[in-house]
């Protein structure tokens, strides 16, 4: 059958690779950002359940964060953040329209957004270091876990805040010298927005549960 | 009913179509970030109303699928992807996350562990 096919074939035709469409119906980097995003939403899910028994399970856990100014702090840094994930929209529909430069400015306003909310965040961490909070140690008596739990999560958080910031930094620069496409925007807003959605998580679970 | 009122109703009075305005992508993605902020206030008011433990845990969970749900639908366009993306990525976290809460009780025995 194959040989009939090829026999009915004209010569100097281009031989097309008889590739099977993707059933997800996405390029191959956006599907393996999005299985990323799945793989890291489960190490955060686990080590936000870890949290939560220990929360639960110890009985002498204390609540170190006063409403002023920690949860205002952690409110800003909440709508920072958010605000950071419509600006990193703006970008991705730029990008789609083929407007560089405008896509190229909000992905600057994005980055520069999530720097804010990286040093209001290590602001915070430092604020604690000088009461006497580091990861093995909980300056007002209780269980050392809050400390540990809270740098623990926030940081690995932080962490993929300032991945992010990089890899905006690189997109900006290779996009707005034409050496990527619009779909390498739109792969890394996707990222951004995870990090904003686990933020969803951490703010009420890390910080309002553990409000005095 | 006089024909003048008729008519004058008919100017006037805004139609169904008109009612229903399609909203640009940018003005459903400012209603959507305006959504997410308000469940961040709606989160800190459930806290300062002081409910019980289990409670306010239930509350603050739900309030953050809200805005995890927003953020995938809206932010991430989950909306615009095949049904098929959004079912194997979603769907296995899920089930990763359910298996995930029934195991992680077997932790707590942790603290009535005692070597002997």
């Amino acid at each position: 059958m194959a040989m009939e096919m090829e026999m009915e074939m004209p010569h100097g035709a281009a031989h097309v690779p008889d590739l099977e469409a993707s059933p997800f119906g996405v390029e191959s980097k956006k599907l393996v950002m999005w299985l990323f995003i799945v793989a890291d939403a489960v190490t955060f899910g686990a080590i936000l359940f870890g949290y939560g028994f220990l929360r639960l399970g110890s009985p002498d856990w204390t609540k170190p964060f006063a409403f002023a100014p920690t949860i205002i702090n952690a409110m800003v840094m909440t709508a920072v953040l958010l605000t950071s994930s419509l600006t990193m929209l703006f970008a991705v529909e730029a990008a789609r329209e083929e407007r560089r430069s405008a896509s190229v400015r909000w992905i600057w306003v994005t980055i520069a957004l999530g720097i804010i909310f990286a040093t209001l965040h290590l602001r915070e961490w430092f604020g604690m270091f000088h009461e006497g909070w580091s990861p093995s140690r909980n300056p007002l008596g209780g269980s050392v876990l809050v400390g540990g739990s809270f740098f623990g999560l926030t940081g690995l958080h932080l962490l993929h805040v300032f991945g992010g910031i990089v890899a905006m930094i690189v997109v900006a620069t290779k996009f707005g010298r034409g050496r990527l496409q619009p779909g390498h925007v739109e792969t890394t807003g996707l990222y951004w927005h995870f990090v904003d959605l686990v933020w969803m998580f951490v703010f009420p679970l890390v910080y309002l549960l553990n409000a005095r | 009913m006089t024909d003048h009122a008729a008519t004058a109703s008919d100017v006037s009075a805004p139609t169904r179509s008109d009612v229903h305005v399609r909203l640009s992508p940018r003005g459903r993605h400012l209603l959507v970030w305006m959504a997410m902020l308000g469940v961040t206030a709606l989160e800190v008011t459930a806290t300062y109303l002081r409910p019980a433990m289990p409670t306010l845990l239930a509350a603050l969970l739900a309030l953050a699928a809200v805005q995890a749900g927003l953020g995938l639908v809206y932010f991430m366009h989950l909306r615009h992807e095949r049904k098929i993306l959004g079912w194997s990525m979603v769907g296995g976290l899920i089930f990763v996350l359910s298996i995930m809460n029934q195991i992680w009780p077997d932790a707590l025995r942790v603290f009535r562990l005692r070597l002997h």
